[in-house]
């Protein structure tokens, strides 16, 4: 059998069943949706310990507390299931890799944490929707599958992030985080020039390169921001090649 | 030490012998206890076990050593959802983690118990929130971390998808799912500390198990929400 070389111009696009099928298509087939679900089984852990577990004890009511103890949990049964799937496709060890520059941060306030849940998990969202439509089935279904619990958690910190920018007190908090966490969420969608990123969407695990994807989320998080925040979009570009965003 | 030697793998197993990260026969791998293996299980179907390189196979409540038997028991019960007509309600909601409660009992619907939540003394919630915190130390000091990290994991991936809430955009399920999340948490972490059913959540682990969620005392009563009517 010939071996399939795909292109940026003519990337593969047929469906991938399940890990026996990527294996067959070779190697790189499977380092690139490897790559892609090892980051997932790292950052969603990394998110579940960084962000949502101290969010349970930040919560200012029970109400809040409940709800973050359950999105603490989906988001570690999130890094459970990418976990499954790296199994499936035999990768070595995929909580070895790098965690991204955005778990490298102290959670200090539960207005923080609802708009990280309205920012960083819309970023989330953004690159889950993107898998959705991927060429390896396992990874599609499973993107398909998270989605919804993903949006829950957008929609909270967005109803939570209304709620507290209407109180006097807790406004300066919200704008501060907005701030802060816009720009550290931008390299989660990864360098303006990356060799994964052809990769991945040479065999259509993605579609977007990752300044596109980066641009959806800066408009998607602005939108939110102003029209609904009424607050500054920091000044940010789409553009990322390391370092500080 | 564990009883279960360590210098041989251990996996985690279905009923079927299948390792329950590949649904294969176990092969390469392994973990280097029972603890070990279960904590690694990215899946768990019910009820998981563990084996060894060897054929040796051990229940879940035998590998997570003492107490393991009551967080198999009480997970079972999570799973096979016993109907709450079948318990004394009155008497496990009055047994609260703080101690007996002398309030009279409310069982309301999943809205309600939400919007009472907001009722609930924050002193109390406080005082509960540190016995719950109680047994994790106590496990620590005894040399059982791994076993406690097993048997959280365990039960999180059992527990959050039998209390999966139907909606995904339902906000009161997920506050009632988050407080039933956090108190088995408290229960299986207790169950070990303690060696067996004798312990501040217990009771309350048995309400969740059918279904309600004992929200607390809230403006002079003891408020139970009936969250999955069966």
């Amino acid at each position: 059998m010939t071996p399939l070389t795909p292109t940026l111009e003519q990337p593969f696009n047929g469906e991938v069943a399940d890990a026996e099928e990527a294996k067959a298509l070779g190697a790189e087939y499977v380092r690139a949706a490897g790559k892609v679900i090892a980051s997932h089984v790292r950052n969603e852990l990394a998110g579940a310990a960084v962000f949502d577990e101290p969010a349970i004890a930040l919560a200012p009511g029970p109400k809040d507390k409940w709800l973050a103890c359950r999105i603490a949990m989906e988001e570690y049964g999130h890094h459970l299931k990418f976990t499954k799937l790296a199994i499936e496709l035999g990768l070595d060890d995929p909580t070895a890799g790098p965690i991204l520059s955005v778990f490298d941060y102290e959670l200090r306030s539960w207005p923080e944490f609802a708009v990280l849940k309205a920012i960083v998990d819309l970023a989330e969202v953004v690159l889950m929707e993107e898998l959705s439509s991927c060429t390896y089935l396992p990874l599609r279904n499973l993107a398909t599958t998270l989605l919804p619990e993903e949006r829950f958690h957008v929609s909270f910190g967005k109803r939570r992030s209304l709620e507290l920018v209407a109180d006097p007190a807790a406004a300066p908090l919200v704008a501060e985080a907005v701030e802060r966490l816009v720009p550290f969420t931008l390299p989660f969608f990864g360098r303006s020039v990356s060799a994964n990123n052809e990769l991945f969407r040479r065999w259509g695990i993605k579609t977007h390169t990752n300044d596109d994807s980066r641009a959806a989320f800066i408009r998607r998080s602005q939108r939110f921001v102003v029209d609904e925040l009424g607050l500054p979009f920091p000044e940010v570009g789409v553009r990322w090649d390391g370092g500080p965003a | 030490m564990s009883p279960f030697t360590a210098l041989e793998s251990w996996y985690a197993v279905d009923l079927a012998g299948r390792d329950l990260a590949t649904g294969r026969d176990p092969s390469s791998g392994g973990a280097a206890s029972p603890a070990g293996a279960l904590a690694a299980a990215p899946v768990v179907t019910w009820p998981p076990a563990v084996l060894s390189a060897g054929g040796r196979r051990r229940r879940l409540g035998a590998a997570l050593g003492a107490g393991g038997d009551a967080v198999e028991q009480l997970l079972d019960r999570l799973v096979a959802r016993p109907s709450a007509t079948a318990l004394d309600v009155a008497s496990l909601a009055t047994a609260t983690p703080t101690g007996p409660a002398d309030l009279p009992l409310s069982v309301v619907g999943l809205a309600e118990g939400v919007a009472r939540s907001a009722g609930v003394d924050p002193s109390w919630l406080a005082a509960v929130d540190q016995r719950r915190a109680a047994a994790r130390p106590l496990l620590v000091a005894a040399g059982r971390s791994e076993e406690l990290e097993a048997a959280l994991h365990v039960a999180m991936l059992v527990a959050t998808e039998v209390l999966d809430p139907v909606a995904d955009a339902d906000v009161d399920a997920h506050i009632a799912s988050g407080a039933q999340l956090w108190l088995l948490g408290a229960a299986v972490a207790w169950a070990l500390a303690a060696g067996g059913t004798d312990h501040p959540f217990a009771p309350w682990a048995e309400l969740v198990s059918a279904g309600l969620w004992p929200v607390g005392p809230s403006c002079g009563q003891l408020v139970v929400a009936v969250v999955a009517p069966r």
